[in-house]
């Protein structure tokens, strides 16, 4: 049996909400020392992809930095690449390489975060490729 | 024996029932397996219908176990018997695995430390004067645990290697005189006395030598002047 991104994936994940405010947001990131995070709404469903780059560019759109800032909610981007559970090894990592990314999440067929796959996660399974062939 | 997989927070969970016979053996190591080859290091086993546990399968476990932490993962025994962990935690030490005696337990020894949380300064604390800092070359009076450790540490070695020194200094000193020693034994005259002594003889010597083809040239001069 072909194993797939459900397999692969892991379901530890964090993620941003969309109603969530740039200090909270700034506090996951540093404090899980991750550069990004799937943003979901309230059912779960993915809905787009917070880096630091998008935080970083809100801030600097602001007129100065008062604390009042960083209480507004967070903007991010609405176009994410995702892989769908049952995408199998060779198709997942032929879009980690097109696309560069460093993680991608998986979602089911209806479209609901499920877990993420790192380039981490692929190098773990090649790792025990090599070692039990 | 069925082989049945859970999750949660990231581990896997293989839930084995039935004894561990050694074709039940076969089985669970494929299982296990797979799950390595999904990439999937961090896994806890449960056992729960295992009565015993033969050394053929702590064994195997072992060498699985190392598979599994050459990627930073493991693998832990749950809900095994307080008999059967003791003989687990006996059969090697350290243990060739860990045995804990719920799923809870083995799904908390996965956690990772907390993070270190951002500390903001209080309002107490900024309005208190800043200490003056010390000056370069000076060691702060708080001075953390692992420092004082290295410290400690360094002074003991630093006393062993002096006492070293003195010793080898010592055997250098005795290596010295008895090389002198030898050297004046090979001498022949051994000392500057003697040699002064040898000096004159051999003066004398030369002398009486001198002397000797002199005297003959001397006579036969004074024969062929007479004549």
């Amino acid at each position: 049996m072909e194993t797939t991104a459900k397999e692969i994936m892991s379901t530890e994940m964090l993620n941003a909400t969309e109603g969530m405010t740039i200090e909270e947001a700034l506090k996951l990131l540093i404090n899980s020392r991750i550069t990004g995070l799937p943003v979901v709404d309230a059912e779960g469903k993915m809905i787009g992809v917070l880096s630091e780059y998008d935080i970083l560019m809100q801030i600097s759109q602001a007129k100065n930095m008062k604390p009042e800032v960083f209480q507004q909610v967070i903007t991010f981007s609405r176009k994410a690449d995702t892989i769908a559970e049952n995408m199998p090894l060779n198709d997942i990592v032929k879009r980690f390489i097109d696309s560069k990314y460093r993680r991608l999440p998986v979602v089911n067929k209806a479209g609901k975060l499920i877990g993420i796959i790192t380039r981490r996660d692929l190098m773990r399974v090649f790792y025990y490729r090599a070692r039990l062939s | 024996m069925k082989l049945e997989l859970n999750r949660e927070k990231d581990v896997t969970i293989l839930c084995a029932s039935g004894p561990i016979s050694p074709e039940n053996l076969k089985v669970l190591r494929a299982g296990i397996n797979k799950l390595f080859l999904d990439g999937k290091n961090k896994i806890i086993l449960e056992l729960a219908e295992a009565s015993t546990i033969s050394s053929e399968v702590l064994r195997e476990l072992a060498v699985l176990n190392l598979l599994a932490s050459e990627l930073s993962g493991k693998i832990v025994l749950a809900g095994v018997d307080p008999v059967t962990r003791s003989k687990i935690e006996n059969f090697s030490k350290p243990p060739v695995v860990i045995s804990y005696a719920t799923r809870a337990d083995a799904v908390a020894s996965f956690a990772p430390p907390p993070p270190a949380e951002l500390k903001v300064p209080s309002p107490a604390a900024q309005a208190t004067p800043a200490t003056p800092t010390p000056a370069p070359g000076k060691t702060s009076d708080a001075v953390s645990p692992e420092k004082a450790q290295i410290r400690q540490r360094e002074i003991t070695d630093l006393g062993a290697l002096r006492k070293q020194i003195a010793q080898l200094e010592a055997e250098n000193k005795t290596l010295k005189h008895n090389m002198l020693a030898m050297v004046m034994e090979r001498r022949t005259p051994p000392d500057a006395d003697s040699y002064d002594t040898k000096i004159k003889a051999l003066e004398v010597q030369i002398v009486e030598l001198l002397t000797a083809t002199q005297a003959p040239a001397a006579g036969a001069a004074g024969a062929v002047k007479k004549q």
